[in-house]
């Protein structure tokens, strides 16, 4: 057996495809989906360029980010000016309703204080800034995405005496078809809810014409500021929505669940669970008839995937909720590996492979290269995870299944769910069709059938 | 053929407060006085290294110009003072914001592409550097080459030794890459018989040496009140010959060292022993 180079431990200096991406990443993921939100990198232009390509690729589609295009002057002297004329130019050109500020590595380091900075700033009424701080040498692009979610919750949200029955859903970084399956499902229980940041209807939705246009998705300026009269905050993903829920909870003394991303059977049935004791009516007849199809797809295609071994490399966040519904079917998640995660994650995986009886190599914070190394010693019958697993999956010759963030070399992706029943029915059909299509192209030319 | 003349490039670094400024623009009029070409070099948001060598008045400074016209011309930032002494000073940001060591890096940076050492065929340039060794752009001026030989600026005062410590450390650690080594450190304030054992000791355990003792005076308070150095103002004082000693020992300066800085502990060790010392002696007496 080959003795495996770690990330995470001897080799701290090189990671080699790391399974984590830039904070600001995140941040503009979540300010995007707020309703007419200018996402603001306070930086040089190149950070702004590459996270605004990256998001851009996966949903093949052009989006808005400004930036404060610090250059050396602003390195020396601080980029206050940049900061404050480029708010200004924002307000005029784009007229959006809030500017979102992150900052980047180069400010962080120089020490700009970009809230003092925008606290000088006289805004036109009705508009809003907030800020967040969001260093790329610490955590993750999740950490970004939750840092802009908690900025805008703190600096927004008016805490409120009078409550009302209505739940504040915080979900983690999915794509918007997931949004909308997560909306369909709370909205089949006929209560009040809120989802933010909601990037349904931007990242889907036609790119508007005109530089001051806006997409029409988004969570609502006005929701957000009532979100402290809300009765429950519920944090759909630990590590990219659990610290805003808290924050939030505390802030305008609400109480607050965090749960998995409703991925495959079980996160999803809990996610159901929660709202139908919130909102104490039951769930509509709908949801119950994508459930028994489901289950009866998962038995039907038992025999085509028990024991089948799967190495997971994605987001901590859709890790967890995904390997329960890989073990749950039967499948073995051989290999669980993530970007940068709370100390949680190997507890939770340990439980879920106790549960079901199968065992799981666990790695956070860590890079393909060293996935790589674990497959050349043990390898596997399919890998599922972001697009830079394509070098793998040709080296090693395993069949490759895209799930998560990023995935910038295919289409349409986007417009379908992973979350809910019928997400799980999907990336069911995802696995099936990879592992099939590898047994096909395996088989004789005389050996290969029609039929199942 | 004419052979390049090697231009002499000296760091003089210490804690701030301690008389940095001071003692080099008071080497800088000694050396043009004794007819050397000189450039003091102020890498010091403050921007005040040069203002005794120019009557005290402050002058645009290399980052202000690059702030407001993006470009620097060498007339632009390159002032004669005191005996056509060179002055240049970086500048750098307001307190609080931005970044001063980024300054320092792109200062000297750009006085380096604009080649105005060797045509302004100068022997001596020396860089008046703020404080300890706070960041790497502070580090700049003992960096890639570029000044050759260190000398630090201390009283007998704790901080202001441990400020040298530091400062011997950064030389260790960028001695093996072509970084500038130690020449030794100027003992300034150095009034009494136990200041000067306290340096002396100093200079010892960090295999050093002292390269001059300069008192305190008023002459010093005086002059700069003035908005002079000792050496404009009072050419025949006491104190001018001190400077004009040390200037001399500077200029002569071959062969500098790569020092041996304490370890914290054993620093706080040393200093300890030294406090019970005092202590005694104020007893005895």
């Amino acid at each position: 057996m080959l003795e495996i180079d770690k990330a995470g431990n001897t080799r701290q200096a090189l990671h080699i495809d790391p399974l984590r991406m830039c904070q600001p990443i995140g941040a503009i993921y979540a300010a995007l989906g707020v309703q007419a939100c200018m996402p603001h990198s306070h930086g040089s232009s190149g950070c702004c360029r590459y996270h605004k390509i990256l998001i851009s690729k996966h949903f093949q589609k052009t989006i808005r980010v400004t930036s404060s295009m610090l250059k050396e002057n602003a390195a020396i002297f601080g980029g206050e000016e940049n900061l404050k004329a480029a708010v200004k130019t924002i307000f005029d050109i784009y007229k959006p309703q809030i500017i979102a500020v992150h900052s980047t590595c180069l400010s962080e380091t120089i020490g700009d204080h970009v809230s003092a900075i925008l606290s000088e700033i006289e805004l036109p009424t009705g508009k809003y800034l907030v800020s967040a701080q969001t260093p790329s040498y610490l955590g993750s692009h999740l950490t970004g995405y939750a840092n802009m979610v908690e900025a805008l919750l703190d600096q927004l949200a008016v805490r409120s005496e009078l409550k009302r029955k209505k739940c504040f859903i915080i979900p983690g970084l999915v794509n918007p078809s997931d949004i909308r399956e997560i909306k369909e499902i709370a909205a089949s229980f006929n209560g009040e809810f809120t989802v933010c940041p909601d990037i349904s209807d931007v990242f889907d939705a036609a790119t508007p014409e005109k530089q001051d246009e806006y997409s029409p998705g988004g969570t609502p300026l006005s929701e957000i500021i009532a979100a402290g009269s809300c009765e429950l905050v519920l944090a759909l993903g630990a590590e990219a929505a659990g610290a805003p829920a808290a924050a939030l909870s505390e802030k305008c003394d609400i109480p607050f669940a965090t749960l998995d991303l409703p991925i495959g059977i079980e996160a999803t049935d809990r996610y159901i669970r929660q709202l139908q004791l919130f909102f104490g009516s039951a769930p509509l007849v709908e949801l119950k008839r994508q459930r028994a199809q489901l289950v009866e797809t998962v038995m039907n295609c038992h025999p085509l995937l028990y024991k089948k071994r799967a190495a997971v490399f994605c987001d901590p966040d859709i890790a967890v909720p995904l390997c329960e519904f890989l073990a749950g079917i039967g499948m073995a998640p051989a290999f669980v590996f993530t970007g940068p995660a709370s100390g949680e994650l190997d507890d939770r995986l340990q439980e879920i492979f106790r549960r079901y009886e199968t065992k799981g190599v666990v790695q956070s914070n860590t890079d393909l290269f060293e996935l790589e190394q674990y497959l050349n010693n043990e390898t596997v019958d399919v890998l599922i995870g972001e697009v830079h697993g394509k070098h793998l999956a040709r080296r090693l010759d395993i069949p490759f299944v895209r799930m998560g963030f990023p995935i910038t070399d295919r289409f349409i992706h986007p417009y379908f769910p992973i979350v809910g029943y019928r997400g799980a029915l999907r990336i069911l059909e995802m696995l099936l069709n990879a592992i099939l299509d590898r047994a096909d192209r395996d088989r004789a030319a005389e050996e290969l059938s029609f039929m199942l | 053929m004419v052979t390049k003349k090697k231009i002499k490039q000296i760091a003089i670094y210490g804690k701030g407060g301690i008389g940095k400024s001071t003692t080099t623009s008071n080497i800088s009029a000694a050396l043009a006085k004794a007819g050397y070409k000189v450039m003091q070099f102020g890498c010091d948001p403050k921007s005040d290294s040069t203002n005794t060598l120019r009557d005290g008045n402050y002058m645009p400074t290399v980052l202000d110009t690059l702030r407001e016209k993006n470009t620097v011309q060498k007339e632009e930032v390159i002032f004669q003072g005191f005996q056509g002494v060179y002055c240049v000073e970086a500048g750098g940001p307001a307190p609080g914001v931005g970044c001063a060591g980024r300054g320092i890096i792109t200062a000297v940076q750009i006085l380096k592409q604009l080649k105005v050492f060797e045509e302004l065929d100068l022997d001596i340039v020396l860089y008046d550097v703020l404080g300890d060794v706070v960041c790497g752009g502070f580090a700049m001026p003992i960096r890639d080459g570029i000044a050759e030989h260190v000398f630090t600026v201390s009283s007998a005062d704790f901080m202001s030794i441990y400020a040298s410590n530091n400062l011997f450390k950064g030389i260790q650690k960028f001695s093996n890459s072509g970084g500038a080594l130690l020449g030794g450190v100027i003992a300034n304030s150095i009034n009494d018989d136990y200041s000067r054992a306290i340096i002396n000791d100093f200079a010892e355990r960090t295999g050093t040496q002292v390269v001059g003792y300069v008192p305190r005076s008023v002459t010093v308070t005086t002059s700069e009140l003035q908005g002079k150095t000792t050496i404009e103002a009072a050419p025949d004082s006491e104190q001018a010959k001190i400077y004009l000693n040390l200037a001399n020992t500077i200029v002569e300066h071959t062969v500098s060292k790569v020092p041996a800085p304490m370890e914290i502990k054993e620093l706080r060790g040393w200093a300890a022993t030294w406090a019970e010392q005092l202590l005694a002696r104020e007893k005895g007496l």
